[in-house]
């Protein structure tokens, strides 16, 4: 049985970080993360994987 | 089961199977048909009031467009809840349906991760209409401070808003302190009765020719409308504000246990449903847009339909006119105030939140919950834009319709859920589709709201929509801990009785 419980608690954090990322990306905010797209683009790309492990590729 | 009733309409002591808006869990018998089904969610339009200056500010005439595409929305999700409601006929509701599939069976420990999600679920539906009472108090200030002059010159428009907040949730408290007068008939009598108003005000500039289309269809999109990150972004905001209003009538969907034959009325009343909120919502908006042109609706962001009243009816009829729709508005609150109470109870007596909340009154009415729902949204009222405050709830509420459309999946995977009798099924490959909407909420439109929240009011609205959802964490591991003391308690006291009952012997 695929854990969708995982998959929900990762979009969940995910929507969360990306939501916050792009607001520091886009609106100059004087937080400086270094890197931040890239932070951003591999917490996504973490995200995806563990899903697409634990949903689709490994149920 | 009559005995056990609340006071003088809603069964609280079977809340736990019910936290949906409009609820009567005594009647979970077969009894309403898909006309009743019907006149539940009528009042569901009113809902487009605090957002109708809001959309064109971002996407001038596109904002009709919004809105149709918003209950297109609603039609792809409902049919899902249409099925789950009628496969848990027990658990009527979006936060009935995720606390049911999300749960493990027979589990052992203190901390069940899909209770948790669950529970989170319930948690932030309850989020999403609860502050319907704010807003709405909002508005009726708004309203007023701008239909009576005199009223302007006493006081500011937020204490407009503060004192009907005040006046409305007090006067529902102590109306409903000995019983809720919910009965399902007066509520399908109430809903179909607060969209007549609105309606009126709505088709009047129409027939007097007030409707100018021009103001429409010169103005589409903004000038510097472009089809970048940034622009998408806000679009999906707008989609998880539109569908707080324009995806609400699944209070028609999920009322599939107690219709007569879920087979073939459920359909009847989500089409029927969403042909009506189709219409209601596009042309509302196109009215307003019509009469007052795009730069017009944005000017009045609070209260738009005072002018186009105004057009259709004259400054005498337009007092008329407003002071229905007040009317209509204090019954949305009644609803929503009733629903959230309720909803509040539901989540006490499933053991997701603490029991306080369950706490009723002699009566069967859900004091606490009341009370601190009627506080809170005092306190919401204080960030003084319903828009604001609908831009928070609208986090809860995509949360909510994400949650409970990976339950549909999770629902149609699962052999055990699968085998359950289904009196009304959603086409076949159904949970594809229930997937890629349930995707649609989380992450898009997640990402877009919070986005959209940021670059109009700054962090006030996704904060709040943060430390209000993120508040259940605590509630709900104390509500656990709770719960399982309790659980050891009565093994411990059935052990003792055992023990001593064999010494006896």
């Amino acid at each position: 049985m695929p854990d969708i419980e995982d998959m929900i608690i990762g979009l969940l954090l995910t929507s969360f970080t990306v939501a916050l990322g792009l607001y520091l990306v886009t609106s100059g905010s004087e937080l400086y993360i270094p890197r931040m797209e890239e932070v951003m683009m591999g917490t996504v790309l973490v995200f995806v994987a563990t899903g697409y492990n634990n949903f689709l590729r490994n149920p | 089961m009559s005995e056990e009733k609340g006071g003088a309409g809603i069964d609280l002591h079977h809340a736990e199977q019910c936290s949906k808006v409009v609820c009567d869990a005594s009647e979970l018998e077969r009894t309403i048909n898909w006309k009743q089904g019907l006149a539940i969610a009528l009042g569901v339009p009113l809902l487009i009031l605090p957002s109708l200056g809001y959309f064109p500010m971002w996407v001038s005439s596109a904002a009709i467009i919004v809105w149709g595409l918003s209950v297109f929305q609603g039609f792809m999700q409902n049919l899902a809840y249409g099925e789950l409601a009628t496969a848990f006929p027990h658990a009527s509701g979006l936060p009935g349906f995720a606390q049911n599939v999300f749960k493990t069976k027979d589990y052992k420990g203190k901390y069940d991760k899909s209770k948790l999600i669950g529970g989170f679920s319930a948690w932030s539906y309850w989020f999403a209409w609860n502050p319907v009472l704010a807003i709405f108090a909002i508005l009726v200030g708004g309203y007023i401070y701008n239909l009576f002059p005199i009223m302007a010159e006493m006081f500011t428009q937020y204490q407009l808003s503060l004192i009907a907040g005040v006046v409305i949730f007090g006067g529902l408290i102590l109306a409903n302190y000995r019983g809720l007068e919910g009965g399902a008939l007066v509520g399908y009598i109430l809903a179909a009765l607060s969209l007549l108003p609105l309606i009126v005000i709505t088709l009047a500039p129409f027939a007097t020719g007030d409707v100018v289309m021009s103001n429409i269809t010169s103005q589409w999109l903004p000038a510097d409308w472009a089809w970048d990150a940034h622009h998408i972004l806000i679009l999906l905001g707008l989609f998880a504000m539109a569908q707080w209003s324009a995806c609400a009538w699944e209070t028609a969907a999920i009322y599939g246990p107690e219709y007569k034959n879920p087979g073939s009325d459920v359909p009847k009343a989500l089409f029927v449903c969403g042909v009506v909120c189709f219409f209601s919502f596009v042309l509302v908006q196109a009215a307003v847009i019509g009469v007052l042109g795009v730069e017009g609706t944005i000017a009045q962001p609070i209260s738009p339909m005072i002018p186009v009243a105004q057009a259709a009816f004259g400054s005498a009829g337009a007092v008329v006119a407003i002071v229905m729709l007040i009317a209509a508005m204090v019954l949305i609150i009644q609803t929503a105030y009733l629903g959230s109470a309720r909803a509040m109870h539901s989540m006490a007596t499933e053991g997701n939140l603490p029991k306080i909340f369950g706490k009723l009154n002699s009566s069967g009415t859900p004091i606490v919950a009341m009370v601190v729902i009627g506080l809170f949204n005092l306190l919401l009222i204080s960030m003084g834009t319903p828009t604001a405050i609908l831009a928070a709830s609208a986090i809860g509420y995509t949360c909510a319709n994400g949650i409970s459309l990976f339950a549909y999946v999770k629902a149609k995977l699962n052999p055990e859920m699968a085998a359950l009798d289904r009196p009304f099924k959603a086409p076949t490959g159904w949970k594809n589709i229930a997937l890629l909407f349930g995707i649609f909420n989380i992450p898009l439109c997640l990402v877009g709201v919070v986005y959209l929240n940021s670059l109009e009011v700054g962090w006030t609205s996704t904060w709040i929509g943060f430390i209000v959802l993120a508040s259940y964490l605590p509630m709900w591991f104390y509500s656990r801990n709770e719960a399982y003391k309790e659980k050891e308690t009565i093994s411990a006291v059935s052990l003792v009785s055992s023990i001593s009952s064999s010494k006896k012997k």
